[in-house]
């Protein structure tokens, strides 16, 4: 009886992560089939490995600009996340102001408004000043909407952190650029990691902030230059598949190696908010 | 240590920064659902009309049912499901529960725009996934445009959200369930309680506040549902699977009535909040335990 059960759930278990992976396997390998094949035998594994339907993706769908836009843009979000919400939760963590608690307020209502509901002001006000179709303009706004979750997971990891080291320094007399720098920022370099990761996927997978802000051709995502493709190949499947995988890939990979900081992250980020 | 024009000094800018893209907007929201829609300048204030507005909208109305269609599905669907595949792979003699986790949080790293697009190639006519495993088993009596039926359409938009992110409930619940003493588990076990006694009077109550936890993260998260929906069917056939979130975006940039469109985002944000408060009500914090 205890055997049938177990092999039962095991059973079950393994089923229901084929059925979730399948999606994603055929559509990695329909992206290496011809579109004659894949119209022939939908299911089927590739007779043999085409790479053409990348090189159409990339040259036709321009998704080589679009990625390197997305890269920009990643970087320069994660480079501000990272020292802005290391910073800010430093002095959360360690100094009792007036305005602290303020500041906390500020960022749980960040965590609960819903992005969407900010497209229309957001657009409005950068309108306005003149941050429209910028990189500059979509950076600053995936910066703000991932510090959050960022100031909450430092400071709670700087939090565990002895205070007498920064006092140490501080007699020692180190500046507080110094200490932050030299001493505190070193020993949170594994949260700061795991911002950096959650920082990552949120701005290489973000869609409706850049369809509203960004308008030129040369300045989109990856995401928006993805939901453009299907206009350019309406009868196409593959090239499609392949522009699917470009898309994937990076966070895939990123997920693969660090998938410990990535879930338990997310964890944290999802139970503190 | 530290006076406060000093912590200003270090903390200014990026409490700027937050505020201009953050807060500043949601008051200007707030005010700009006051007045009538121009897409130039601001046009007249209109005091509450556009509430008057969207309080007997139909569509809106049907978004919102939508919404709720969707959350109650993920209910089940991503709380539910994570939790039976918590209880599966934290069994005693399951194999490779490390792969398992692994493998069913792999969607939760995809772009929701590569999810719509997967997925609505999934649901193709003629090249889909779905219908080329009906005709392989036999069941071509049931190939069909996936999309295209307004009835069902809710049905089958619901299915890939779930699909993303059931995962990320199945690591919230594995870590709760890890955070449990050891002590209790194996007591309960000594004194002769079954899986299923286990899991209904132990283990759940046990994680009663990630429940919680998980069911704001699902409400908040499919009231905004967007991206997935705008790829799949634009909020189509005939605004049949219109979301909340669709239906601003479409007010605002396709009909360019951004006063009109903003209330539309109030309204979300305000209703988002009372079926969270409602939510909240229905499954109560636990004080005790731990």
């Amino acid at each position: 009886m205890r055997r049938t059960v177990n092999v039962l759930r095991n059973a079950l278990l393994i089923f229901l992560s084929a059925v979730n992976v399948l999606p994603l396997l055929w559509m990695g390998y329909s992206s290496l089939k011809s579109e004659a094949r894949f119209n022939q035998d939908i299911l089927g594994l590739p007779r043999q490995i085409r790479w053409d339907n990348y090189v159409k993706a990339i040259r036709f769908g321009r998704l080589d600009g679009y990625f390197l836009n997305s890269v920009i843009v990643t970087a320069a979000t994660v480079a501000i996340v990272v020292a802005a919400c290391f910073v800010v939760a430093y002095f959360l963590a360690r100094y009792a102001f007036r305005g602290r608690n303020l500041i906390f307020l500020l960022f749980v209502a960040g965590l609960l408004i819903p992005i969407h509901a900010l497209l229309v002001p957001i657009f409005l006000q950068f309108r306005t000043i003149g941050l429209l179709d910028s990189r500059l303009g979509l950076i600053v706004v995936y910066a703000a909407i991932n510090m959050p979750v960022g100031v909450f997971l430092f400071e709670s990891y700087i939090r565990t952190i002895p205070r007498e080291l920064d006092e140490a320094a501080h007699i020692d007399g180190a500046t507080t650029a110094w200490t932050l720098r030299r001493v505190i920022f070193p020993l949170s370099t594994p949260i700061a990691f795991t911002v950096a990761l959650l920082t990552i996927l949120r701005s290489w997978n973000e869609f409706p902030l850049a369809l509203v802000l960004i308008r030129s051709d040369a300045l989109r995502t990856l995401p928006i230059g993805l939901a453009n493709f299907q206009g350019t190949f309406f009868t196409e499947f593959t090239p499609l598949f392949a522009a699917l995988v470009i898309v994937t890939a990076p966070v895939l990979l990123l997920y693969i190696f660090f998938n410990r900081h990535i879930s338990k992250g997310m964890v944290a980020g999802a139970v503190k908010g | 240590m530290l006076q406060r024009p000093q912590i200003a000094r270090y903390i200014g800018l990026p409490i700027v920064l937050y505020l201009f893209v953050m807060i500043v907007p949601m008051v200007e929201a707030i005010r700009q659902s006051l007045y009538r829609s121009a897409f130039i300048g601001t046009g007249a204030f209109s005091g509450l009309q556009n509430y008057v507005r969207l309080a007997s909208d139909p569509i809106f109305w049907r978004s919102f049912a939508n919404n709720v269609f969707i959350v109650s599905a993920a209910v089940i669907g991503q709380i539910g499901l994570g939790l039976l595949l918590t209880f599966l792979i934290v069994a005693k003699g399951t194999r490779l529960p490390e792969v398992h986790r692994t493998v069913l949080f792999f969607p939760v790293v995809l772009a929701p725009v590569v999810v719509g697009f997967l997925w609505q190639i999934i649901y193709d006519r003629y090249v889909g996934l779905l219908n080329s495993f009906l005709m392989q088993v036999g069941l071509e009596q049931y190939v069909q445009a996936w999309l295209s039926n307004p009835d069902t359409v809710m049905i089958w938009v619901t299915i890939p959200i779930i699909w993303k992110w059931v995962g990320l409930y199945l690591v919230i619940f594995l870590s709760a369930y890890h955070a449990i003493p050891r002590e209790i588990l194996e007591i309960t076990e000594l004194a002769g309680a079954n899986a299923w006694q286990r899991s209904a009077y132990v283990i759940v109550p046990l994680m009663r506040n990630t429940l919680r936890v998980a069911l704001v993260l699902c409400i908040s998260g499919n009231m905004k549902i967007f991206d997935e929906i705008f790829v799949m069917t634009g909020g189509g056939p005939a605004r049949a699977s219109t979301v909340m979130a669709l239906y601003a975006y479409n007010t605002s940039f396709a009909a360019f009535e951004l006063g009109y469109g903003a209330t539309i985002s109030v309204g979300m944000l305000v209703l988002t909040l009372a079926v969270i408060l409602l939510s909240r009500r229905l499954l109560p914090a636990q004080d005790s335990v731990r």
